[in-house]
């Protein structure tokens, strides 16, 4: 009888669970998390609402170009362009081991409305030759500066996006660091940006 | 109900954009070999702007920062989309951001350069960058400079304390220091630095300095021609001196140094190379009100 009840109550609890993880990452992967150098978790998995439906800006299909052109898949000779697994095992091994940086290059105003768990504002326009502190951004950014002669060896890897296919700011901050001197092997290009990931209903958050 | 009202919108902003970038090309198109330098930037004056981004000492607290960063992304958008200088375009923009979003602060007069805005902008931008990937990095988040010097006036540090911190600060990278702050002897000008927060502080006490011929370096030479009276101002570096002091010094306003760099550039290559008994000629500020 109690063998019954129990079979029972399993066969009742297989739905639930299924349904719990019926929009996962990967077939192997059904969310990630990363823990930072400082102790800060990030959870990333995906909206499990199969209903659910983008409402804001980036439903848009047609931005007027210029400014806001596609983007070639290539953003520098060199500089390996990424998708979405990519950015998650990024997170997972070079910014909680403390080598990389996820880099969001939109100006701060898109940045503070939500951006990808784990990622700093670097605003494209502070990476130009233009801003007289930028070497103090290649500083943060891990480069050493003797007499003028910039080494990037302890330079830490840098995976850039904006806000999708159509936005130019990454490829315009990575033309920036190219010219800087940065090595096109320590930057990667996630092309599809927010619109994509949004659109795959994967986590964003919003900085505090 | 979303869905309808936000293509609209867009079709807007675009037809405006649109217009905006093809007068801004006609213009940079038509522009003669044009003189906006020397005498322009001096007209800025205290506006809305930097009044926004300093309201008062103790609103350079971290809590304005968001508003801040509003004001700044537009500054450097002007600044970006009008490299040129040209007044006429600097105008433009002003007006163009102002009707796209009457939220944010518009510029009160439109300025002639935005150069010493949009170097403000870049800098608390870059602040902002730093504590960022500082953030990534630990827990500790660097004030800036300013945040450093108020909150020591604050606890009642002396002005010879405040100079040493602030030093250390920038010698271990992480405060982000002006180039025209930097003395000829490679040090941050912290008295610069105060006497620009007390001006900041309350705008209205704004005195313009008076300059006096044959003091400390100062000469002032009047020139007729042609009917016309003006007057030139030269000054010769003096040990210590950076060039955003001397800009406090002629115009009350250490911002407004890249009148005299620029009025200068071919005798200086960066805002922090000047040299003591170099002799620089100070545009004349003459203040647009």
């Amino acid at each position: 009888m109690r063998l019954y009840g129990l079979l029972l109550a399993s066969l009742l609890l297989i739905p639930t669970l299924v349904s719990a993880q019926s929009v996962r990452i990967t077939p192997e992967m059904s969310s990630s998390t990363i823990v930072l150098g400082n102790g800060e978790e990030l959870l990333i998995e995906r909206i499990q609402d199969t209903s659910h439906r983008l409402e804001n800006e980036f439903t848009m299909t047609s931005r007027p170009c210029p400014p806001f052109c596609i983007s070639p898949i290539s953003a520098a000779p060199g500089v390996e362009t990424v998708g979405e697994i990519e950015v998650v095992d990024f997170l997972q091994g070079s910014v909680s081991g403390g080598k990389g940086l996820l880099i969001d290059s939109r100006m701060p105003d898109w940045f503070s409305k939500g951006t990808i768990p784990g990622a700093v504002n670097v605003p494209f326009a502070t990476l130009e030759p233009n801003n007289p502190y930028r070497n103090e951004i290649l500083k943060a950014l891990g480069a050493q500066d003797t007499d003028g002669n910039w080494s990037f060896e302890e330079a830490k890897e840098l995976l850039l996006f904006c806000n999708g296919p159509w936005c130019d700011q990454t490829p315009r901050a990575i033309r920036s660091l190219r010219q800087a001197g940065y090595p096109a092997e320590k930057i990667k290009f996630y092309r599809g940006g927010m619109q994509v990931w949004l659109l795959l209903g994967l986590t964003v958050r919003q900085p505090s | 109900m979303i869905l309808n009202s936000i293509p609209n919108n867009v079709i807007r902003i675009g037809i405006i954009s649109a217009a905006f970038l093809t007068v801004t090309l006609a213009l940079v198109l038509l522009q003669p070999d044009g003189e906006t330098t020397a005498e322009a930037p001096a007209q800025t004056d205290t506006d809305a702007v930097s009044r926004a981004q300093t309201g008062s000492i103790l609103s350079l607290a971290p809590q304005t920062n968001t508003a801040q960063q509003g004001a700044s992304d537009n500054l450097v958008l002007a600044s970006l989309s009008t490299e040129t200088g040209s007044a006429a375009v600097d105008q433009l923009t002003a007006g163009v951001l102002a009707s796209l979003d009457a939220t944010r602060p518009s510029p009160k007069a439109p300025t002639k350069v935005a150069a010493p805005k949009g170097d403000d902008a870049l800098r608390s931008l870059t602040s902002n960058v730093l504590n960022g990937i500082s953030g990534a990095r630990a827990f500790t988040t660097h004030p800036s400079m300013e945040q450093l010097v108020t909150q020591a006036l604050r606890q009642g540090h002396s002005d010879k304390y405040i100079e040493e911190m602030i030093n250390a600060a920038a010698n271990a990278g992480s405060i982000v220091v002006p180039v025209a702050l930097r003395t000829n002897e490679g040090r941050v000008d912290t008295g610069t630095v105060l006497a620009d927060l007390v001006r900041k502080s309350d705008p209205d006490a704004f005195v313009k300095p008076k300059v006096v011929s044959g003091e400390d370096g100062v000469e002032v030479r009047v020139v007729q021609r042609a009917g016309q009276t003006r007057q030139y101002n030269f000054y010769t570096v003096q040990p210590g001196d950076s060039l955003g002091a001397i800009a406090h010094r002629f115009y009350g306003d250490a911002a407004l140094y890249t009148a005299i760099f620029d009025a200068n550039r071919q005798f200086i290559s960066r805002p922090d190379r000047i040299r003591v008994g170099q002799r620089l000629s100070i545009p004349s500020a003459t203040s647009s009100g």
